[in-house]
């Protein structure tokens, strides 16, 4: 009996996920284990392994094909199998989706047609053609046109023009508006999309800031940089001294490090710190689980391993689990302070601004000092004003004696 | 200006050039006495002698064959053939000395010859009596190509080809010989080689020649009451094609149908078409269309044949499928 190559679930919150590649043709063998083809889903690739010996028998999906959970992706024939078995497996593969012009369009195939749908060429008289390549219109997006069997001719450019649909240069006397832009989803972005509406429908998030005078932490940052590079060769960066102290804090004031289950608030056992990161404009938020009990040293380790990863698009689904409470640091993009969302079911987030020189008064002497917005987004069902303000307090104090960081 | 029928203008430019020149001499069948099977040199063996008009026995091989030899003596022979179907029997004549005398004899010797042809059908005269035979000289470089479709161009064109040093097919259509229309008193040429213009119009150019030019008149009068603006081009000569002043109209058009008698599958359509598709690639907002007759003789039952015969309504019919409005 042929077996079936299921869209396995890699995160428990993963519906479907999207072809990469396939790393088999069909007709090759396969060994159980071996890798046969990549998916992609919340965030992070994963590779689909044969579940037994046999042959890739036939591919159902496509690279860019979205497939639910537990669907088949592909049919492996076994030792055994008869041609009536195989025979019931010989579906058609989907048609490939393509996209044109920021839609989706599905390329239908037929099995047998007309000659000018099977090339794929349009209908146009030459001079339809000449007034569209001079005006810089796609005949594709001018549709069928009036000449007879559909043709687009001459008139159908000049309305479409002046309908002022796809023009390239100001040829028109009127502004010509512009088609709309669609972009599929892609599998990420609905995963980003669905996390955050369900923070927006099931937390209830209050936003409060605090500066903190940065100007110790820095000195101390600037000086260890240099020396654990070259002592440890570790690259040490601020968000792992931000990590620390944060998770000693979340040690502290635990209902912080808690979710809300039903009639009970869970307070978790582990501080498990995610960080968000950016690359090539896409969210990952890597978790450094325990972070309260690594040193800072460690943390920047880890920190720097997750920036390699995802840089080399090897992040695991795993590496980005069990998250108890997130830090965004958006100071680098020049942000002085931010509302940011809860990572639902997490109950808490930090958000950390730029870091501002500011005159500051030292008794009656007025000195420069390096200043920094944090605001801390915690869900108000289950933590209260003063308890969030406490949270806040600890860290303002262990950052702005940076050396505690290290013991 | 002075109102006169294709015939009377035929016959008046070649009394003309008669007049005109003395090496030119008529030779073909009942010329002379009988006045010319359609009556176009009555009256010219009075005026002129039979040494002038020369009456021959039923060979068109001869005629052609005579008058090859005696333009290469210097005379300027005006050829009759009786119907243009009977060019077959001075086709040797034709294709093989007429045709290639000036290139074999790198120009050293002129072929001042006119040969005269009536042709194409409508009068019941049946499969041997009415072909149109344009297409089978089209093939044949060497031999100019005149075929007028009103009195005016028929008188300037014939003495244009008399006056020409390279072998002329002159082919005239029955059913214009009583045609008539404005010419100009006095001496005037029109030149080979130039098509016109003969009515202006925007929406497609509907290009034809000899008899079917009248037709595509009508057809052009049809479709205007229905809001289409069609230009007529008079090809008026096949070779030298004025592909110039063809294209031209079409670009401005965007549209074209060609219209002739002869049958539509090997005719001077397709190689009217080609050559525009050429000229005119970019500007062509439609296939260019073709209305000639059917793919069979042309048959003698009058209902048949003008059944077979390119009529008005077909092209009326043919432009409609072209131009969309």
């Amino acid at each position: 009996m042929p077996a079936e190559l299921l869209m396995p679930r890699v995160a428990p919150a993963m519906q479907d996920g999207m072809v990469v590649k396939w790393l088999k043709n069909e007709g090759d063998k396969v060994q159980k284990g071996e890798i046969v083809v990549e998916i992609t889903s919340e965030k992070a690739s994963c590779d689909v392994e044969a579940q037994a010996d046999g042959i890739l028998h036939r591919i159902l999906a496509n690279p860019g094909d979205v497939i639910p959970v537990n669907k088949p992706l592909a049919i492996i024939s076994l030792a055994g199998d008869t041609p009536e078995e195989l025979a019931k497996f010989n579906v058609a593969k989907p048609n490939p989706a393509i996209v044109v012009d920021g839609k989706t369009v599905e390329v239908v195939i037929p099995a047998a047609g007309p000659a000018d749908i099977l090339d794929g060429k349009i209908k146009a008289s030459p001079l339809a053609r000449r007034i569209a390549a001079a005006e810089g219109v796609d005949l594709a997006l001018v549709g069928g046109g009036s000449g007879p069997d559909g043709r687009i001719i001459k008139k159908d450019v000049l309305a479409f023009l002046a309908a002022g649909a796809a023009v390239k240069g100001g040829r028109l006397a009127a502004v010509p508006s512009l088609p709309d832009r669609r972009i599929p989803l892609t599998v990420m972005r609905r995963e980003t999309t669905n996390r955050l509406r369900l923070s927006k429908e099931n937390t209830i998030p209050v936003t409060s800031v605090t500066e903190i005078d940065l100007t110790d932490l820095l000195d101390l940052y600037k000086s260890a940089k240099g020396v654990w590079q070259e002592v440890y060769d570790v690259n040490v960066t601020l968000n792992a001294f931000f990590i620390k102290a944060v998770a000693v804090c979340l040690r502290k004031h635990d209902l912080l490090n808690s979710t809300l289950a039903g009639d009970e608030i869970v307070v978790r056992g582990s501080v498990n710190v995610g960080l968000a990161m950016n690359h090539n404009d896409q969210l990952f938020v890597p978790v450094i689980r325990n972070a309260d009990a690594l040193s800072v040293r460690e943390i920047a380790a880890g920190v720097a391993a997750y920036v390699g990863k995802i840089k080399d698009n090897k992040l695991t689904v795993a590496d980005m689990s069990d998250g108890t409470f997130t830090i965004t640091n958006v100071g680098p993009f020049d942000v002085q302070f931010s509302t940011p969302v809860i990572a639902y079911p997490q109950v808490g987030i930090l958000g950390i601004g730029k870091v501002n020189e500011r005159p500051v008064f030292a008794g009656d002497a007025i000195v420069k000092r390096h200043l920094c917005y944090f605001s801390l987004t915690y869900d108000h069902r289950v933590i209260d004003g003063v308890p969030a303000a406490a949270f806040r307090k600890s860290l303002k104090e262990l950052l702005e004696r940076p050396l505690s960081l290290l013991g | 200006m002075t109102i006169l029928s294709v015939r009377q203008a035929i016959r008046e430019a070649m009394r003309e050039e008669l007049l005109r020149d003395d090496k030119v001499f008529l030779i073909g069948e009942s010329l002379g006495p009988y006045g010319g099977s359609f009556k176009l040199t009555e009256g010219l063996l009075a005026e002129f002698g039979p040494e002038k008009i020369m009456d021959t026995p039923l060979s068109e091989s001869a005629i052609v064959g005579c008058s090859v030899g005696a333009a290469m003596m210097g005379f300027r022979p005006i050829a009759e053939l009786m119907f243009a179907d009977f060019v077959t029997i001075g086709m040797d004549q034709l294709v093989n000395n007429a045709a290639k005398m000036i290139y074999l004899h790198d120009g050293a010797l002129p072929l001042p010859l006119v040969l005269r042809m009536p042709e194409g059908g409508g009068a019941t005269m049946g499969p041997h009596h009415s072909q149109c035979v344009e297409s089978w000289i089209l093939n044949i470089p060497g031999l100019k190509i005149v075929l007028p479709s009103n009195a005016h161009d028929a008188k300037g064109l014939l003495k244009s080809a008399v006056r020409d040093d390279n072998p002329v097919v002159f082919i005239e259509h029955k059913l214009l010989y009583n045609e008539k229309g404005e010419v100009p008193e006095g001496e005037y040429t029109v030149p080979i080689g130039k098509a016109k213009v003969v009515r202006e119009g925007k929406d497609i150019s509907i290009i034809s020649y000899s008899y079917m030019v009248k037709k595509s008149l009508e057809a052009a009068d049809i479709l205007a009451k229905e809001g289409i603006d069609a230009e007529v081009v008079d090809v008026r000569t096949l070779r030298p094609l004025d592909v110039e002043t063809l294209a031209e109209s079409v670009r401005k058009t965007e549209k074209a149908v060609i219209v002739h008698e002869a049958p539509v599958t090997g005719g001077a359509g397709g190689e009217i078409a080609a050559v525009l598709q050429e000229a005119a690639f970019d500007y062509l907002d439609a296939p260019i269309g073709r209305v000639g007759a059917l793919e069979t003789p042309v048959p003698y039952s009058y209902t048949l044949e003008q059944a077979y015969l390119p009529n008005t309504q077909k092209i009326v019919d043919k432009v409609k499928q072209l131009v969309t409005r």
